[in-house]
């Protein structure tokens, strides 16, 4: 047997998918993340995993064929300001870039009531401060050409002084690297030379796009996070083979896909993220197999609901991520995080004497007021005990009882000073945060383009398909998919695995009409020779390596560049004129007619190569469809509120795992699963249809 | 038909100006200022039916769900327009209107386009409603300063929702486009005498009639600019973004229902004017003033305009007047409509902040006595191209209005100093890819932002103007046209006080692969900053310009000399003055380019600043003989001498006391019987007391009694008449040679204890400004 495994540590919980290829069938298990050590935790949720599947823990790993990570190791090292000692070298005279921040330090990363409020902001706490920032003298300028070349000595004192103070880590980034490394490759070279163990991270290997300042921040968090995510993956590699795993444990990244251990150790920062990414990686893999082209993707978890947005069966992806405040340079796929889950807090604004939820959690501790755990502020969670939509007896599959009263409690507190009754109190605290994360979807789709109409919402992690229903409702989408049912709690998990390895290339490559097709197709051929090369080092034969090009281009007066697909192979002039037309066709597919002014010509900003080394595939195996509907058994019924006919009704309540391909509901209902809760809403219904999901027609 | 608009014109002012002619304030003759009623045609149906109580959830559902569509609103601008300015740096605003226009929401842009959006909204209603009409799927055009716009290349578009036959709200938006005409490219006219010499000003026109383009409007529209092809797509980014909202707001209405929604926008703008009377309430009456000095309004100009500002407080109504301020002159003018703007910002940003800058709710506490035919209130001939007569109104806005929160435990700390306004670079010639180009440099953006009276000034922490803007990566710039910056660093200044004022950037370029680049510069004079700090805290700098053409640098780069720094390049070459307002300047790789784009005011007395911070000001490029001089910061080696220190701090006091005139109006120390009761502290360093009865404003660091509290505390201080140059004399310039003016810059000491108290920089012949008058009732 070969098992697939994909293990996803979040904030609350470390989530195991396992795919065995041999039935086509997925388990699940779950066990408390562990902050200190996440390594426990991990290993905890293979043994859960183990136990599932009638395993002991060893005879697991050595039957696991692929095991890998998506890890906020990186991400927590940088928020908690953990990390390494620093040291940075710029270009002289860019010293202080990293503190100027492009003139939009104070307000990045903000919400909009922060940023309004002058007073009550500042700029981001820098990682590394100004002693530890040596200029280099040398130059080169945006076409590659040497304007100043490289002092070496003057370079050499400097990285001996910065040695002299103890860092850690290096961090090299110089203007324009990504067009000529060479540069900062001497840097690394004498740096290593001086401090052979110490972590070196140089832009034009990390993160070689244009801007400077973006390109300096993912730089320096790599080197920052650099020591100490070399440390987790050499632990956690060494007990999985001490454990029986016959491979590497292999590690997720926000491009997508994963890549070994050696590979993420050197780039660690494309760890961040990557359990939200792995979330919309699986649905962009396993939607079209379900036949869903285009999906919203949306994990609502304890403290964040996390959106993704899949077209055409192509995850959404974006060049800049702010983390901590600050913004860098780091193609990654579309993951839009709020402050909006099931422990966000309600509360009354003073203000204007409504009710705000979100965006601060009582996290995971002490939790919302119904876990019973010192609690004191009512949450969405305890909102949905209140209303009878969570069974309190089977949160976690019964593994935690919640406090009922401890609810009502903190709600009634709310209901009080609004003057309404505690139910509508507790559907307003719902329908606020829906109404939260409708709007984000919105800001995803509309704002690019696209209409959530035309999509299906697949609502993932615990808290997704509890209110999926309702924020897509407001979106006009008609379908909500719970992919997997139980499963789909621990989907980002599963799409650790589903993505292949992952390498991707970035060039950038300024040109204008004409396109000058010999630089395109030089361009190309030489990412695509370093692609296939490090593939190849890694096992994949030509037959498992699937190249995909893209190419960034914009109408040179406007300001939107749209990144479009460029065929395989070399490229003639007629094929570079397509191009052209491909672009102005989604273009207006996007903006409108008449939004492009074609008189301007267009030009090229960058070209990309994505490279794949495909990994077994998951087949789902699918239920022939059933001759007829039917519906399921009633486990139990229960009160429960629905704002909608602003009533109680006494509801039938199901049971999720004996759901079968075919089964059908009519709302109101409720369909309990181990790891998540789905109401089915008054004037909605739910089916199974022959992969196990979960539907809902909205 | 007779709707209630937002109070504009005091009801005093009014009278006033009816008495000189009852129909001048319409928005042609001069600008634009509604009546208290406005005069709407009955063949225009309003929709006013609203609910009186919403239900909490659904308040907070429609709030977010009218801030995500007036968002997208914007977005869509951004995403599809072709101006730079407006995408990068975010010079543009999109806004949700009453029927009748108050402003109910504004994204995060440009701020100062808020507070005219209504007054452009009720115009056309006033204007348009009879002849030719509005209409459902109507969409007007408009940049009319008089109108209601800040300049003329911040053209509006917006339209009014229609639900059932009846006009429900407006949705409105204003961009800043690369060209709309005038004498010079960008349509910035450094040389019009008068707006005849700028781009054209079209009041409200219809460029779409239900629905549909009008071809002739718009064609009459890009017939004004060197770019019509890129004017147009501003345009329909800009229709786009008009058709996004409307529908969006259509959809809202659809959901929740006419008089809910509209329910919900009057209680955004009702809680924010009650935040804004519960604040105003805390505070003493009286009236706040402030004066600045504008220089070079045109090419050459070397005088000192006088611009004035009061505001008096009674209850929660705030009243400005301009009056004292000197007659409109070159293009830097703006009109009512946009000096009333300024202040709404301002007073969005100090007291409506956690409001969204609700400029409906705030300007419910505003009204104004304009003098027209000034630098901020033009007539209809006045040229307002140039923006420094809205750039001063938000700075003395916010200094006024920080001033009186300083009366207040609650409220002081808002209180912020301004920064000085802008220095931009122009750029045009062929680029390195032999493309011919033109362009605005962003660097601007990284302007500093004003000191607090707890905190420092935010370095590069730009201001309420646009809370959300960007100056870009210098390789951005550099991929964009043909210059190398040699250093992009701190600015060479800041605003000196107890909270420094914050940085901005100083940067130096080469041109790079061209042969022929040509920059233009517009700058204000550096003896006349208008960064005011606040009480005692020092001006921040103007920005400056500094240039050497055929100058040996590139053969210093290929010999391997990399100058990083402005000092650095002044041992390689010799760096000339440009002139605050400069065209056709050369650079190409020979040549030096050096902007620095200033510095923001600082709050309270230097020697008051922690030893440890002029310390780190030292490292980062404070010199030594100014840490000195300035704040009595005496260093033993790398670290501070602290009992040298307090000592240099005290004979810093006794100097200023020695060297100030006396005070030309002392008053007796009341007996003090039955002691002293504290009313409230006041500024920095002041505060006001009651005596038997009797309230005085004294001195908090030695409780010196400076006067009565009706009275002028300046009139109690010692007062030395000094310069900006002595503070620093690269950065402030040299008045005699920038002016014919002659300015002084006053400092008001306590002549008990010589801590400084406040400053002004002052025309000579000018009385000391009366800066606070309470009115203690």
């Amino acid at each position: 047997m070969n098992y697939i495994v994909g293990v996803d540590i979040g904030g609350t919980f470390t989530d195991c998918a396992v795919f065995d290829p041999a039935r086509g069938s997925f388990t699940t298990a779950k066990a408390p993340t562990t902050p200190s050590n996440p390594a426990e935790g991990f290993f905890n949720a293979l043994e859960n995993a183990a136990a599932g599947l009638d395993l002991d823990s060893r005879e697991f790993l050595a039957r696991t064929r692929i095991l890998v990570n998506a890890t906020t190791t990186a991400t927590n090292a940088i928020v908690t300001k953990r990390g390494a000692r620093l040291g940075l070298l710029t270009t002289a005279g860019h010293g202080q870039s990293l503190f100027i921040m492009n003139g939009s330090g104070r307000s990045k990363g903000l919400g909009v009531d922060e940023l309004l409020y002058m007073a009550g902001s500042e700029k981001p706490r820098p990682l590394v401060s100004r002693e530890y920032i040596e200029e280099i003298t040398e130059r080169v300028d945006c076409k590659g050409e040497v304007v100043v070349r490289l002092d070496e000595a003057q370079a050499r004192a400097a990285i001996e002084r910065l040695v002299a103070k103890g860092i850690e880590a290096l961090a090299i980034c110089l203007l324009w690297s990504f067009q000529r490394p060479d540069h900062e490759l001497t840097l690394k070279r004498i740096a290593a030379s001086i401090a052979p163990h110490l972590f070196i991270s140089c832009s034009c290997e990390v993160a070689p796009f244009l801007g400077e300042h973006g390109r300096t921040v993912a730089t320096l968090f790599n080197a920052y996070v650099g020591p100490l995510m070399g440390r987790y993956i050499e632990g956690i590699n060494n007990r999985a083979r001490q454990g029986g795993l016959n491979s590497e444990v292999m590690f997720a990244r926000c491009v997508g896909g994963c890549v070994p251990p050696d590979e993420v150790a050197a780039a660690p920062l494309y760890t961040i993220d990557s359990g939200p990414v792995s979330g919309v990686q699986g649905s962009s893999v396993l939607g079209p197999k379900m036949g869903y082209d285009n999906i919203i993707t949306t994990d609502m978890g304890g403290t964040t609901f996390d959106v993704g947005i899949v077209y055409k069966g192509v995850p959404m992806t974006r060049n800049e991520t702010i983390l901590d405040r600050f913004e860098m340079r780091l193609p990654m796929i579309d993951v839009v995080s709020i402050g909006a889950g099931g422990g966000s807090i309600a509360y009354i604004d003073p203000a204007s004497n409504t009710m705000k939820v979100g965006p601060r959690s009582a996290g995971a501790e002490p939790g919302p007021m119904c876990y019973g755990k010192g609690g004191e502020e009512p949450t969405v969670t305890d909102a949905n005990v209140v209303l009878g939509i969570i069974n309190p007896d089977y949160f976690l599959g019964g593994q935690r009882r919640l406090d009922v009263l401890a609810a009502r409690r903190g709600i009634e507190r709310l209901a009080g000073a609004l003057g309404l009754s505690l139910e509508n109190t507790a559907a307003g605290i719902c329908r606020i945060v829906d109404s939260r994360m409708a709007g984000e979807i919105r800001r995803l789709t509309l704002f690019r383009g696209y209409d959530p109409r035309d999509f299906v919402v697949f609502a993932f992690g615990g808290g997704g398909p509890t209110h999926a229903a309702m924020y897509a409702r407001e979106l006009g989408v008609k379908k909500v998919a719970i992919p997997l049912a139980n499963a789909a709690a621990a989907w980002s998990a599963l799409g650790t695995f589903v993505g292949g390895m992952v390498h991707l290339y970035e060039r950038n490559l300024y040109l204008r009409e004409p396109l000058d097709v010999g630089a395109l197709n030089a361009a190309y051929a030489a990412m695509e020779r370093q692609a296939i090369e490090r593939l190849r080092g890694q096992g994949f034969d030509a037959s498992s390596i699937v190249l995909e090009r893209t190419i960034a281009i914009k109408y040179c007066a406007q300001v939107s560049h749209l990144e479009i697909t460029v065929p395989n192979g070399h490229l003639s002039p007629a094929d570079a004129l397509r191009l052209i037309d491909d672009f102005q066709t989604v273009y207006t597919q996007r903006y409108g007619e008449g939004a492009g002014y074609r008189q301007a010509g267009v030009e090229v900003l960058r070209l990309r190569l994505k490279a794949v080394g495909v990994l077994p595939q998951v087949e789902l195996s699918r239920r022939a469809a059933p001759k007829r509907q039917s519906a399921p058994k009633v486990k139990s019924r229960r009160r429960v509120y629905w704002w909608e006919i602003e009533q109680y009704a006494d509801t039938p309540i199901f049971e999720g795992t004996l759901m079968r391909a075919g089964h059908q509901i009519s709302g109101p209902a409720i369909i309990e699963l181990p790891h998540t809760t789905v109401p089915v809403r008054p004037e909605q219904s739910a089916e199974v249809d022959r992969f196990g999901n979960l539907l809902i027609n909205v | 038909m007779e709707e209630q608009a937002t109070h504009s014109i005091h009801p005093s002012a009014q009278r006033e100006m009816q008495a000189l002619d009852p129909r001048v304030w319409d928005g042609f003759t001069l600008s634009y200022a509604p009546r208290e009623k406005l005069n709407i045609s009955p063949k225009l149906r309003l929709h006013t039916e609203s609910a009186a109580h919403i239900d909490p959830i659904a308040f907070e559902v429609i709030r977010n769900a009218l801030w995500i569509l007036n968002e997208e609103h914007a977005d869509t601008i951004r995403k599809v327009g072709a101006s730079p300015v407006a995408s990068f740096a975010n010079d543009l605003n999109t806004s949700i209107q009453t029927e009748t226009g108050e402003a109910v929401m504004f994204a995060p842009y440009v701020q100062y386009f808020a507070g005219v959006a209504d007054l452009v909204v009720q115009w056309t209603l006033e204007n348009r409603s009879e002849n030719p009409g509005i209409e459902e799927g109507d969409v007007f055009f408009q940049n009319d300063p008089l109108v209601g716009v800040s300049h003329q290349m911040d053209v509006q578009t917006f339209a009014p929702v229609f639900i059932d036959g009846a006009l429900f709200c407006w949705v409105f938006n204003s961009v800043h486009v690369r060209d709309i005409g005038g004498t010079e490219p960008s349509s910035f006219c450094v040389e019009a005498r008068d707006i005849y010499g700028e781009a054209t000003p079209i009041p409200p026109i219809k460029i779409a009639e239900r629905g549909r383009l009008r071809a002739d409007v718009e064609q009459m529209i890009r017939r004004h600019s060197r770019i019509p092809g890129l004017l147009a797509l501003d345009l329909r980014s800009q229709l786009a973004g008009v058709h996004a909202a409307t529908s969006r707001a259509r959809e809202l209405v659809a959901r929740y229902g006419a008089a809910t929604v509209k329910g919900a926008m009057r209680k955004i703008i009702d809680d924010a004017s009650a935040a804004v009377s519960r604040r105003l309430r805390r505070i003493p009456d009286g009236t706040w003033r402030e004066v600045t000095y504008l220089g070079a309004l045109s090419r050459g100009d070397r005088r000192a305009h006088r611009v004035v500002m009061s505001m008096t407080k009674t209850g929660d109504q705030l009243v400005f007047s301009n009056e004292g301020t000197e007659p409109q002159f070159g293009s830097a003018n703006c009109s009512f409509g946009a000096w009333r703007a300024a202040i709404a910002n301002s007073m969005s940003a100090l007291l409506a902040w956690d409001h969204r800058y609700c400029t409906g709710g705030v300007l419910k506490h505003a009204s104004f006595c304009p003098v027209p035919g000034t630098i901020n209130c033009i007539d209809r001939s006045g040229a307002v191209s140039n923006l420094l007569g809205i750039m001063s109104s938000v700075a003395m806005s916010a200094t006024v209005l920080s001033k009186m929160l300083s009366c207040d435990e609650e409220l002081r700390i808002n209180q912020m100093a301004v920064k000085a306004s802008s220095a931009w670079t122009g750029m045009s010639g062929i680029d390195q890819w032999g493309q011919p180009y033109a362009t605005v440099s962003l660097d601007e953006i990284a302007s500093g932002g004003g000191a607090f009276s707890f905190k420092d000034g935010i370095d590069q922490g730009g201001t309420y103007t646009i809370p959300r803007s960007e100056a870009g990566d210098c390789e951005v710039w550099e991929q964009a046209s043909p210059i190398l910056y040699l250093f992009r660093r701190y600015s060479l200044g800041f605003g000196h006080g107890q909270y420094r004022g914050g940085r901005g950037i100083v940067l130096g370029w080469v041109g790079r692969g061209t042969n022929s680049q040509y920059l233009s510069a517009a700058s204000i004079p550096l003896s006349l900053p208008g960064a005011n700090g606040l009480w005692g805290g020092h001006c921040g700098q103007a920005g400056f310009f500094m240039s050497a053409v055929n100058c040996g640098i590139a053969r210093s780069l290929a010999q391997g000399r990399l100058p990083a720094s402005v000092e650095q390049l002044r041992e390689i070459v010799r760096l000339e003055p440009v002139p605050p307002k400069s065209v056709g300047v050369p650079l190409l790789s020979d040549d030096v380019w050096v902007m620095d784009i200033g510095s923001a005011g600082g709050y309270g007395d230097p020697i008051k600043r922690d030893p440890q911070a002029v310390l780190e000001d030292i490292r980062d490029g404070l010199r030594l003989e100014q840490a000195w001089a300035i704040y009595g910061v005496v260093l033993d080696g790398d670290r501070v001498d602290t009992a040298k220190t307090v000592e240099r701090r005290e004979q810093i006091r006794r100097q200023r006391i020695a060297r100030a005139a006396a005070p030309p109006q002392p008053i007796q120390a009341p007996a003090l019987n039955g002691g002293e009761k504290l009313l409230l502290r006041m500024g920095a360093e002041l505060k006001v007391v009651e005596i038997g009865g009797r309230a005085y404003i004294a001195c908090a660091d030695c409780g010196h009694y400076l006067c009565e509290a009706a009275g002028n505390y300046k009139l109690g201080c010692g007062r030395i008449d000094g310069s900006l140059a002595e503070l620093d004399d690269t950065l402030y310039g040299d008045a005699g040679e920038e002016l014919d003016d002659t300015m002084v810059y006053r400092s008001y000491i306590c002549p008990g204890c010589g801590v400084l108290l406040e400053n002004e920089l002052a025309r000579s012949d000018e009385p000391p400004l009366w800066d606070v008058r309470l009115n203690l009732g």
